[in-house]
C-alpha cells in the first residue's frame, strides 16, 4: 500500500484550490474552491503541531467568506433592481 | 516521516512563494477580474495564503494570526465601499 506523507497531501490540497479558485468564474464556485484552498493551509499548519494557531486561523477564514457572501448577495440585489443582471 | 524543523520549513517556504506568484497574477489578470470588483477581492485571498505560509515556515505564529485578522477587517472595509460605489453606479 503506498502511502503518500501528510504534508504532501496539504501542499497538494493546496495547489488545487488555488488554480481551480482563480480560473472559476462564478464567485460561488470561487469560494467553495478557496475552502479548499483554506483547508490546505489548516492542515499545514497542523503539521507544524500548533494546533491552537489552526484553531484560531479556521475561525479568521471563517468569518472572511461570511462578510464576502453578505456583501456578494448585496451587489446582485443592487444589479437585479437596477435589471442589469442576466 | 517529513521532520517539522528540517524539512518542512523548505516546503511550506517555496509553496508560499508560489502560491504568491500564481496569486497576484491571478489578481492582475484573472477572468472577469475587471469587471466585477467582488471577483478581484476573492481572488485576493490566494497571496494572503501564500504570505501566511511564508509566515508560518519562519515560525511567525502571531504575525501569521495577525495577518489573517487584518484580511478580514480589510474585507469588512473594502465590502462596504464596494456597495457604496454599486449603490452609486460610480464603479465602470
Amino acid at each position: 500500500m503506498v502511502m503518500i506523507e501528510f504534508p504532501y497531501a496539504a501542499v497538494i490540497l493546496m495547489i488545487v484550490g488555488a488554480i481551480g479558485g482563480l480560473l472559476q468564474t462564478r464567485p460561488i464556485d470561487k469560494i467553495l474552491m478557496l475552502a479548499v484552498l483554506g483547508d490546505g493551509l489548516i492542515s499545514m499548519i497542523a503539521a507544524y503541531q500548533y494546533l491552537d494557531v489552526a484553531m484560531a486561523s479556521s475561525f479568521m477564514t471563517f468569518v472572511g467568506i461570511i462578510i464576502i457572501m453578505i456583501g456578494l448577495i448585496r451587489t446582485l440585489e443592487i444589479k437585479k433592481a437596477r435589471g442589469e443582471l442576466f | 516521516m517529513i521532520s517539522p524543523t528540517e524539512t518542512l520549513p523548505w516546503i511550506s517556504f517555496y509553496l508560499g512563494i508560489a502560491l504568491l506568484v500564481i496569486g497576484s497574477l491571478g489578481v492582475v489578470f484573472g477572468p472577469k477580474a475587471s469587471k466585477e470588483p467582488i471577483i478581484r477581492l476573492i481572488n485576493l485571498t490566494v497571496p494572503i495564503t501564500g504570505i501566511a505560509l511564508i509566515f508560518i515556515s519562519y515560525n511567525y505564529t502571531l504575525t501569521m494570526l495577525t495577518i489573517l485578522s487584518v484580511n478580514t477587517m480589510f474585507y469588512i472595509i473594502t465590502i462596504r465601499a464596494i456597495i457604496r460605489l454599486e449603490e452609486m453606479e460610480a464603479l465602470y
